[in-house]
């Protein structure tokens, strides 16, 4: 019998360090990916970014706001720190990360649109967390959306089962393979030179009488979020960033109210800044959108460059 | 309480412990712990069934004993007949009794009749069609006077209820698995260590190799209607990686436990997928029924002792009550005629029993004899799970008949992650795997043991699947 459960223990033992050994490498060639946005987390988590502005955002705050841009305009340090895919809730957790182990900004850039203002459920491009999760904090964080994370690291190899792709390039990058990034990420931000695709079936959503939706609750999340980082002495600044007229034009029933709101509460709140960028002249030419909620690299640059010059003024005028 | 369950992967531990620490001093020790676990393990998926389970037990061991004890002729067949009626009779009522309804009915209305079938929508008690079989073959062992009756009650209920085998088989029979249970079991390092090894690949069959595959063979045989012909090819051959997967692998983990307390069970499976023809299929797929069939219903119709057309009549009703024996659905009766219809020509040719062996070693020359006699089986084999996994005969009808003028094989459902190459490369792995190993009971022992079980347990945890939670096929039955 004892020999037995010596046995049980040396097949216990020796998977487990094989697949910990297995898993250490994936992590550590995942890591070590540059312009991903596993170097992202890497920068969020080990806190080398200290910057002076950080823009929040979901996909439409990661491909229009260049860090670059407005970093030479305002000679900030300036990050972006959207989530794709990820609304208010989403954003707000990855800057409590960032809060957790990094400098406090002097100015939040929060882009805002309806996308902004919806709950999300689920986690999106899981893959991001996969070497991070021994993160208490992203890990408790994480867990909010899926309790699988609160002790899926405690078993090696087993937060890749859904994610198998990921442990061959983690132990390609560990093993010196590079590999193509199409979507390459620079201080948060990843332009999209893709042609325009008209998205119909989000416009066919907007445009349908039924499709109603109280933001209510969400705006005033948002809100208390931006009162506590106000508390902290940080500037909001909510920017609503273009969107292509025709969205534009079937949104405007659902979209006005919000505005108005914003404005609103920009007016009221101190620290508080609203710029409503929607309907600048960059939303009348499919050149700049790869589809009608979101800009390319072309319109990310302009954008930007506007926005950047659109902060100066404010800062002039205002603090 | 699955075998692929967290409960299950604490159970076992605790039972295995108390067994060999705190239960050890004698058999009947041995034998109360491994009852009570065997009932707590049971009463897991309903506990109203335990008492059928308990009451089938009592009959079986009470009418065995007035079997033996009889004084006249008259009277041993009437006590045998009693269990035989009741153990069937149960069976009928919980598995069978809706099916008659409702085809009757049906038959009914085809002659322009109107009818309004009683139903009884029972819940079939899980393991009842195993457990009956179990209690038959001891009666009909003892009405044959094969073997003596069982004095010991608690000896016979765990030789019934035996928790590994409860609920999936393999079906035992109380010529083997009695003598084991009537003497204490000292602990044995090789068995226990085999036991390991077993349920692990029961593990890697389970969850790696059949719950992939469901997914795209349930998405397949779900949509048939709008699947080209490579997908539905595919769909055929998912499933029966599927079912082999599942239920091999339920037998695994049923015969690794078994042997971590020092009991052994039948074999039920031998490589089935290897077989050269689907005589020889039959001998390695589910050992454990098929040879019951063969020693409680084939001889006793007189075998292949009789004439041809003897030969024909026994033939097509073992595969007929088999296939009925899987399920009260037509799909399982076809898919007993159909395996009937494969075994004829072999059968009428004296031919049937021409691979007996394993295959040994393989020349060049043998392999290319040996490919397309393999591939013609599996593939006959996977015509006959179509009828055996499809809803309805229509279905199953209509899934063959777009299989075969489609005749488009452009990738479908290849771009969802598991739906994708990697599955087929998978199972080639897996296939060249069992190949290799396939003299031994399991491909894992013997030599390079340990690194092979640190890798199954690897591909347990990137291939298996946990999202969503499979039972087994066979508990169904």
């Amino acid at each position: 019998m004892k020999q037995f459960l010596l046995y049980i223990v040396q097949i216990l033992v020796g998977s487990f360090l094989l697949s910990y050994a297995v898993q250490l490498a994936a992590d550590s060639g995942l890591k070590k990916m540059k312009n991903t946005l596993f170097s992202e987390w890497n920068a969020i988590l080990k806190g080398t970014i200290d910057a002076d502005m950080v823009i929040l955002g979901s996909s439409r705050g990661v491909v229009s706001y260049d860090p670059d841009l407005l970093s030479a305009a305002s000679n900030k340090k300036v990050h972006n720190l959207s989530f794709n895919a990820g609304s208010y809730n989403l954003q707000e957790l990855k800057y409590s990360l960032y809060a957790e182990h990094n400098k406090k900004p002097k100015i939040i850039l929060q882009n805002v649109d309806l996308a902004h203002f919806t709950l999300s459920a689920q986690l999106p491009e899981e893959h991001q967390f996969l070497p991070y999760l021994d993160d208490q904090d992203l890990k408790k964080g994480l867990g909010l959306f899926d309790s699988r994370y609160l002790w899926v690291d405690r078993i090696p190899l087993l937060k890749y089962n859904t994610q198998k792709r990921f442990l061959g390039i983690g132990l390609g990058s560990f093993l010196g393979k590079k590999f193509k990034n199409k979507d390459a990420v620079t201080d948060g931000f990843s332009p999209k030179s893709i042609a325009f695709k008209r998205d119909g079936h989000n416009l066919k959503r907007l445009s349908d009488p039924a499709f109603k939706r109280s933001y209510e609750k969400d705006l005033a999340q948002m809100k208390s979020f931006v009162k506590a980082r106000i508390k902290d002495s940080i500037a909001v600044i909510l920017v609503w960033a273009p969107e292509y007229k025709e969205r534009l034009a079937v949104g405007r029933r659902l979209t006005q109210p919000l505005k108005q709101a914003l404005a609103d509460f920009a007016k009221e709140q101190k620290g508080v800044y609203f710029l409503d960028m929607s309907e600048d002249s960059l939303s009348q030419s499919s050149d700049y959108f790869y589809d009608t909620f979101h800009l390319n690299t072309k319109g990310a640059h302009l954008f930007s460059a506007t926005l950047a010059q659109k902060i100066k003024d404010l800062e002039r005028n205002a603090y | 309480m699955f075998f692929n369950s967290l409960s299950f992967a604490i159970f076992l531990p605790i039972v295995f412990f108390l067994y060999w620490f705190v239960f050890n001093s004698s058999k009947k020790a041995q034998n109360t712990l491994l009852i009570i676990a065997s009932y707590y393990f049971y009463s897991c998926w309903d506990w109203r069934f335990l008492f059928l389970l308990v009451f089938s037990t009592g009959l079986d061991y009470f009418t065995a004993l007035k079997i033996e004890n009889s004084r006249s002729k008259a009277e041993r067949k009437t006590w045998f007949w009693i269990s035989v009626g009741v153990n069937l009779g149960f069976l009928g009522v919980f598995k069978y009794y809706d099916f008659f309804a409702v085809s009757f009915s049906k038959l009914i209305e085809g002659f322009g009749m109107q009818a309004n079938p009683f139903l009884l929508n029972l819940v079939l008690p899980v393991g009842i069609s195993f457990y009956t079989f179990h209690g038959l073959s001891y009666i009909i062992d003892i009405y044959k006077e094969r073997i003596r009756a069982e004095r010991n009650f608690i000896d016979y209920a765990l030789f019934v209820s035996y928790f590994p085998l409860l609920v999936a088989g393999p079906i035992e029979r109380a010529t083997h698995l009695l003598p084991q249970v009537k003497v204490k079991r000292s602990f044995d390092y090789q068995q226990a260590k085999e036991g390991i090894h077993q349920i692990l690949w029961g593990l890697v069959k389970k969850i790696v190799i059949a719950d992939s595959c469901a997914q795209y063979a349930n998405a397949v045989f779900d949509n048939y209607e709008s699947m080209n012909s490579l997908s539905l090819v595919l769909g055929a051959v998912y499933f029966a990686f599927q079912i082999y997967g599942d239920f091999s692998g339920y037998s695994d983990i049923a015969l690794g436990t078994s042997k971590l307390f020092g009991i052994n069970l039948l074999k039920n499976f031998d490589y089935p997928y290897f077989s050269r023809d689907i005589a020889e299929f039959w001998r390695r797929w589910h050992i454990s029924l098929s040879s019951w069939f063969r020693d409680y219903l084939y001889i006793p119709l007189g075998g292949s002792q009789g004439g041809t057309w003897m030969k024909i009549r026994n033939t097509f009703i073992i595969f007929l009550v088999s296939g009925f024996w899987h399920g009260a659905n037509w799909t399982f009766l076809a898919w007993g005629f159909l395996n009937a219809l494969y075994f004829l020509p072999l059968l009428l040719s004296n031919k049937n029993r021409t691979h007996t062996g394993n295959i040994e070693g393989v020349s060049f020359i043998q392999g290319m004899k040996l490919i397309p006699q393999i591939g013609l089986t599996f593939a006959l084999t996977c015509l006959a799970w179509i009828f055996f996994r499809a809803r309805t005969i229509t279905d199953a009808f209509g899934y063959i008949k777009r299989m075969f003028s489609n005749w488009q094989f452009k990738p479908q459902y290849f771009n969802i992650e598991r739906y994708n190459f990697e599955l087929v490369l998978m199972l080639v792995l897996f296939v060249g795997f069992e190949w290799f190993n396939r003299y031994k009971i399991e491909p894992i022992s013997g030599k390079y043991s340990y690194p092979k079980i640190c890798l199954a347990i690897i591909v347990l945890l990137l291939f298996g699947v946990y999202s969503e939670y499979k039972s087994f096929i066979y508990f169904q039955f």
